[in-house]
């Protein structure tokens, strides 16, 4: 019997076993929901002592595999199935229908320790509450720390929250919360340090209003939520995926850089970003370079000014940044972040 | 021993002493180097990297650590053997600096059966040639040196905004390297490019059934990257030993990836004394979707700080080493380090 069995999947990875190679000489085929097609057979290459020791395969019989999605295919991939010799062994949309759909039995929730770090943090008994009991109800595997680029994932109400975070440092941006609306303020007053790292607000309806961060609506743009999309165990399981696959845009606290994002160049940009960017600290905000200082919003004009950002700043502008110069400067202010006019004439 | 046929009505018949010592009849080179160590010591190796046909020679490439002493059953005016510097073999089996790279051209139409006397390891040749100018061989030939033809590099990125720049393309004097994809655009505009830069296996996969038909034959590739998979492709390849993600390297045929292919070939640029450095098509802006000049447009995995960081530090080191350095597109992120 041909047996597919996946531990874990994400957009950008899947890792698992199968004894489809190695003893039934089958061809292992990936799916993507686009279509696309590709033989995997020649990853099947990881000895698995778990699975050879409960079905007595030999060192020889390699059953193991763990693919990096973005290689096979050059993009991300939300869904995808595996395919043993025309026939559809295991599918994400399946998994993710059960996940939905299937009664299931809560167990006890993970805290991971150490490193960059995802809270989902909740009220007892409440709407996400709910739905992380369904995510957890999966298994380890899923939110293994090596599985998911290095990122702890730690599934806590907010009693639970309070015993565990003593000796945490929870600043900065080694850590993101994902929080339902009515635990931020129990869990600001426990540590006021939370306020210092990215917050998610999550509703049982997605609300981009609430979102102060920027960082929900990074999320909703790669995933193409709507306003008002509930969130599921799906979703849920969807964001996290987001926030884990792109860790290094939303993990990683660099001093960046400034970049260019829009509007007309005259020339002296060059001479004034170059300096800004040279220092060991560039401006951590948005730059505005204009000839004349400008007062208001409505007085930018994309044909006469331009706009720079720092790099690090792109996890809460990263929906935005195609936008129109005054609809993405608006943002930026909504969104916490400085913005910076320097005149054309200025020396630095 | 070894019995190989290849198609084309060229047969090979390779007889070896040792086992250890295989032929690849399909991918025509050794599957594996001959390393003879005695008592812990290295005392002779050999691989043959490469058998190309013209209309009347047969080259044999490769490298050897020991002299290749006696060409039987051929007279000594019927060929040449060329022997020349390979670093990145005297470096990887750690032996003095001695020029373990060979080229043996033999005269083909007058020498049917050809033997080669290696050291202690003797590999018969024997060889029928009638189509030899139809045969189209899958090989690989790694230049030890880096050779250019001009002072000037203009290297040419993937992103759309090159179409604006054609004319300015063709009117450069200096090299022409394309990175990736770029390479296809050019040539389908009659632009010669000289060099291709190539630090992605994707690449190298997706365009495996395009790559042979290109004229750019000199390739600048990460040592990572496996081409065994290609069809039939000939090419000289410039290795770069890639020795991590984040840094500078200051020994050429040495890099640092920096996740993107343009600071590979920055990096090459700079340790190659280019004087003048321009790009176009390497705009850095921010990834919300890659969108290529080959109509692609994907979301990949994001390493957009990684090249921002990276690429940063290079350029200014670039311009205190008073490189001219520029990028065409104002817009170039390029011009705002």
């Amino acid at each position: 019997m041909v047996i597919v069995n996946v531990d874990f999947f994400s957009s950008g990875k899947v890792a698992g076993w199968t004894n489809a190679k190695t003893n039934h000489s089958k061809k292992v085929i990936i799916r993507s929901d686009a279509g696309d097609e590709k033989d995997i057979t020649d990853f099947i290459n990881i000895y698995r002592a778990d699975v050879a020791e409960k079905f007595g395969y030999s060192n020889s019989e390699l059953t193991g595999f763990n693919i990096n999605l973005f290689d096979l295919f050059n993009t991300r991939v939300k869904n995808f199935s595996i395919i043993v010799d025309d026939f559809e062994a295991w599918s994400s949309h399946c998994e993710l229908y059960k996940l939905e759909h299937e009664s299931r039995i809560q167990t006890k929730r993970f805290v991971e320790i150490g490193g960059k770090r995802l809270f989902v943090l909740y009220e007892q008994g409440s709407w996400l509450d709910n739905v992380v009991g369904r995510l957890n109800a999966w298994g380890y595997s899923q939110f293994n720390k090596s599985m998911n680029n290095g990122i702890s994932i730690s599934f806590m109400n907010v009693t639970e929250f309070e015993k565990n975070i003593k000796n945490t440092d929870l600043s900065g941006s080694k850590n993101i919360f994902l929080m339902e609306r009515a635990a931020v303020r129990d869990c600001i007053i426990l540590d006021n340090d939370i306020s210092l790292s990215p917050i998610i607000i999550l509703e049982k309806n997605i609300d981009l209003s609430l979102d102060f961060s920027g960082l929900l609506n990074t999320v909703a743009f790669m995933n193409n939520y709507q306003k008002g999309t509930e969130v599921t165990a799906v979703v849920l399981r969807e964001v996290m995926d987001s926030l884990i696959t792109y860790s290094e845009l939303f993990f990683e606290d660099d001093i960046g850089s400034l970049l260019y994002v829009s509007g007309n160049l005259s020339g002296k940009e060059e001479k004034i970003i170059r300096a800004l960017n040279k220092g060991d600290e560039p401006f951590n905000g948005c730059v505005l370079i204009s000839e004349e200082t400008i007062k208001k919003l409505s007085d930018f004009n994309k044909t006469k000014h331009s706009v720079f950002i720092n790099s690090s700043l792109l996890r809460q502008v990263f929906d935005i940044v195609d936008a129109d110069p005054i609809v993405f400067l608006e943002a930026c202010l909504k969104r916490g972040i400085k913005v910076k006019n320097i005149k054309e004439e200025n020396t630095l | 021993m070894n019995q190989v046929i290849v198609e084309n009505n060229i047969t090979f018949k390779i007889l070896s002493e040792y086992e250890d010592f295989k032929f690849d009849s399909e991918n025509m080179c050794n599957t594996a180097p001959y390393i003879n160590v005695e008592d812990g010591n290295l005392q002779s190796a050999i691989y043959i990297e490469r058998i190309q046909f013209t209309a009347d020679s047969i080259f044999i490439k490769g490298w050897s650590v020991g002299a290749i002493l006696t060409l039987s059953k051929i007279q000594e005016k019927m060929f040449l053997l060329t022997r020349y510097n390979r670093d990145d073999v005297t470096r990887e089996l750690n032996i003095e600096s001695e020029d373990a790279g060979f080229t043996l051209q033999i005269n083909m139409f007058k020498n049917k059966n050809v033997s080669i006397n290696f050291d202690k390891l003797k590999v018969d040749l024997m060889l029928s040639l009638e189509e030899a100018e139809d045969f189209n061989f899958k090989a690989e030939c790694i230049q030890s040196e880096f050779i250019s033809k001009s002072e000037e590099v203009l290297i040419v990125g993937g992103a759309p905004s090159i179409a604006n720049y054609l004319n300015s393309i063709k009117r450069f004097k200096g090299e022409i390297w394309a990175l990736n994809d770029a390479v296809f655009w050019l040539e389908k505009n009659n632009i010669e490019v000289d060099k291709l830069v190539i630090a992605d296996q994707r690449f190298v996969e997706k365009q495996a059934d395009a790559l042979p038909q290109l004229n750019c034959k000199s390739l600048i590739a990460a040592d990572y990257i496996d081409f065994s998979t290609l069809p039939l492709y000939e090419y000289n390849k410039y290795s770069v030993r890639i020795l991590g993600r984040d840094g500078i390297s200051d020994k050429l045929g040495e890099a640092y990836h920096g996740c993107t292919v343009a600071n590979l070939a920055l990096q090459t640029a700079r340790l190659a004394n280019y004087k003048a450095i321009t790009l176009v098509g390497v705009l850095l802006h921010f990834p919300t979707a890659y969108e290529r000049i080959d109509g692609s447009k994907t979301i990949p995995e994001y390493v957009h700080k990684s090249q921002v960081s990276n690429i940063k530090r290079l350029i200014q080191k670039i311009r205190e080493e008073r490189i001219s350095l520029t990028a065409l597109e104002p817009t170039s992120n390029i011009n705002f380090f």
